[in-house]
């Protein structure tokens, strides 16, 4: 169900006791730190067991679970309880898809030293990701930044998906059928976090419509 | 014609009003409490229409006598004719524009048939009486009523914004088991709201009843008796029991989504401007008090997501309404309690 909303101007003058904004942008800046050290892995060589990603991972959730547990208790949120839900829910799917792609390149032992269209898409993961913490901090006090933001956001999902077809090809004009499927494996691991960061985009751009 | 039987006619109709009376405003009453589940339908619409009928009987006689204040036409039998005329016209104008989808107000409607009788019988307006502006709030005669009609939406809405920022500057820091008590809360601020609707709109039928009784028997007392504040609001009860789920919807649902705290809050502005309304003597559109609460309450938390057409609506309502309702009075008693006038006379 729907609940009272607080206006932003108002919470200036009455402080709110959780403040749904900071506790979002403080898990959206946890979520590009944990894509950063992603990408930090990846161009090292990922070599080794990657537990950056991990412990960046574990902090997320403890601010999901702070979030739902404020979002259960607290009456009047700064916007609608299910937006926030969601935009929460959307954004530790982009860090979840971080640690699994670890795990992947961990459990299928490739050499990604050589592969630079993975270190492409691993940057282009982090402009995303940076893109939503930009989002997320105009959110309270310049909608038409966020919206610019969200939709920069939501263009790496685009630059992500060109990139992974120019590697697609060039993969499949090798012979190796062994290490084909393996990388492939990893290209659609790493497809699929831009998908989530497109998904917390137009999450925002929602919020951002119904805020204006 | 023996004017008594005029007089029951003239009885019959004002209940027959307040009925429809009760039926469209009755669930503009009830509209948020049932729309936000706060309490349940069934027991919504029997507290409702308790509380009605308790503000007609306990709700005092300012309002009926502000009513009467608009015309000063003489206690004789020919009122009679002049009032069934005005409350006919009321209640077919109210009927017309439902099936033609025009936007209506029952106490605008009232208002109109009123003065349209009086001006077709008398051949003119010196029976109106206009009264005093005085600064607005001491208003007297017509100017109260028409003071009173147009400026309690505003007001509405106004108190509607203002208390929905106070109470989240309070409850800013709330845990949610507040809900609990702002259901038990609306619980109150709907009885109360329907208490002052009950005695604000059954004094305006009453009002006329009385004037009809005088005219009949001018020794009868001004004082509206014990029996027509039953008649008027039992008349008013069995309308919020006949229940209007699309208005429910309209007010509930259809300006924006309301909430508990908001229907609380709505049900408090428009319950503080009826009461004010009750007790000061002023005849107020109820429906259109809640609609602009609602608006009001919107409009604070957030203006675009807030219906607005409802507002043209009411804007139409008060354009239309009052002229409306007056040419169909004219009709009316031209085609047909004009001739039951001769009847008496003769």
């Amino acid at each position: 169900m729907d609940n009272a909303k607080a206006p932003n101007w108002l919470t200036k003058i009455f402080p709110p006791q959780n403040n749904f904004y900071e506790l979002l942008i403080s898990q959206s800046s946890k979520t590009l730190e944990g894509v950063e050290a992603l990408k930090v892995w990846i161009d090292s060589g990922a070599q080794g067991r990657c537990e950056t990603v991990r412990t960046f991972e574990h902090e997320a959730d403890d601010i999901v679970k702070d979030i739902e547990k404020k979002l259960t208790d607290t009456f009047i949120t700064p916007f609608d309880r299910e937006d926030i839900y969601d935009l929460s829910r959307n954004l530790d799917e982009v860090i979840n898809g971080a640690k699994s792609t670890c795990r992947e390149i961990e459990a299928l032992q490739i050499n990604v030293a050589s592969d630079n269209f993975l270190k492409e898409l691993a940057a282009t993961l982090v402009e995303g990701a940076r893109c939503l913490l930009a989002t997320f901090e105009y959110l309270e006090r310049d909608l038409p930044k966020a919206a610019e933001q969200a939709e920069l956001a939501r263009r790496s999902e685009n630059r992500t998906s060109k990139i992974y077809r120019q590697a697609v090809r060039t993969l499949f004009a090798g012979d190796d059928l062994k290490l084909i499927a393996k990388t492939k494996e990893i290209y659609n691991s790493l497809l699929s976090i831009a998908q989530r960061i497109d998904i917390v985009g137009v999450k925002l751009e929602h919020v951002i419509v119904k805020l204006r | 014609m023996d004017p008594h039987a005029l007089l029951i006619s003239v009885i019959l109709i004002s209940c027959v009003f307040t009925y429809t009376n009760g039926f469209q405003d009755g669930s503009s009453v009830a509209a948020t409490a049932i729309a936000t589940k706060a309490i349940p339908p069934y027991a919504t619409i029997f507290i409702v229409a308790l509380f009605e009928f308790m503000g007609a009987y306990f709700g005092g006689s300012a309002v009926a006598q502000a009513i009467r204040s608009i015309t000063s036409y003489p206690d004789r039998a020919s009122i009679l004719p002049v009032l069934a005329s005005g409350l006919t016209a009321a209640i077919f104008w109210n009927y017309f524009t439902r099936a033609v989808k025009i936007p209506s107000s029952s106490t605008h409607a009232l208002i109109g048939g009123i003065l349209g009788a009086v001006i077709t019988e008398s051949h003119g307006a010196q029976y109106i009486t206009w009264g005093t502006i005085d600064h607005v709030i001491q208003a007297t005669g017509l100017w109260k009523v028409i003071f009173s009609l147009f400026l309690s939406p505003l007001i509405g809405f106004g108190a509607g914004y203002l208390l929905l920022l106070i109470m989240i500057a309070l409850l800013i820091r709330a845990n949610r088991k507040i809900e609990k008590v702002i259901n038990v809360l609306q619980l109150f601020v709907t009885s109360a709201l329907a208490f002052g609707h009950g005695a604000n709109d059954t004094q305006k039928a009453m009002g006329l009843i009385v004037l009809a009784l005088n005219a009949v028997d001018p020794s009868q007392s001004t004082e509206i008796p014990n029996w027509v504040r039953i008649l008027s609001g039992s008349a008013m009860a069995f309308g919020v029991i006949s229940f209007a789920p699309g208005i429910v919807k309209r007010i509930g649902q259809g300006i924006f989504k309301v909430t508990s705290l908001h229907a609380l809050t709505a049900q408090a502005a428009s319950a503080i401007v009826v009461l004010y309304g009750s007790a000061s003597g002023g005849p107020i559109s109820a429906s259109q008090v809640i609609a602009s609460s609602v608006i009001g309450v919107g409009a604070a938390q957030r203006g675009k997501g807030v219906h607005w057409l409802v507002a043209r609506d009411m804007l139409a309502a008060w354009f239309f309404t009052i002229p409306g309702a007056a040419i169909m009075a004219f009709l009316i008693h031209a085609v047909f309690f004009h001739w039951l006038e001769l009847l008496i006379k003769g």
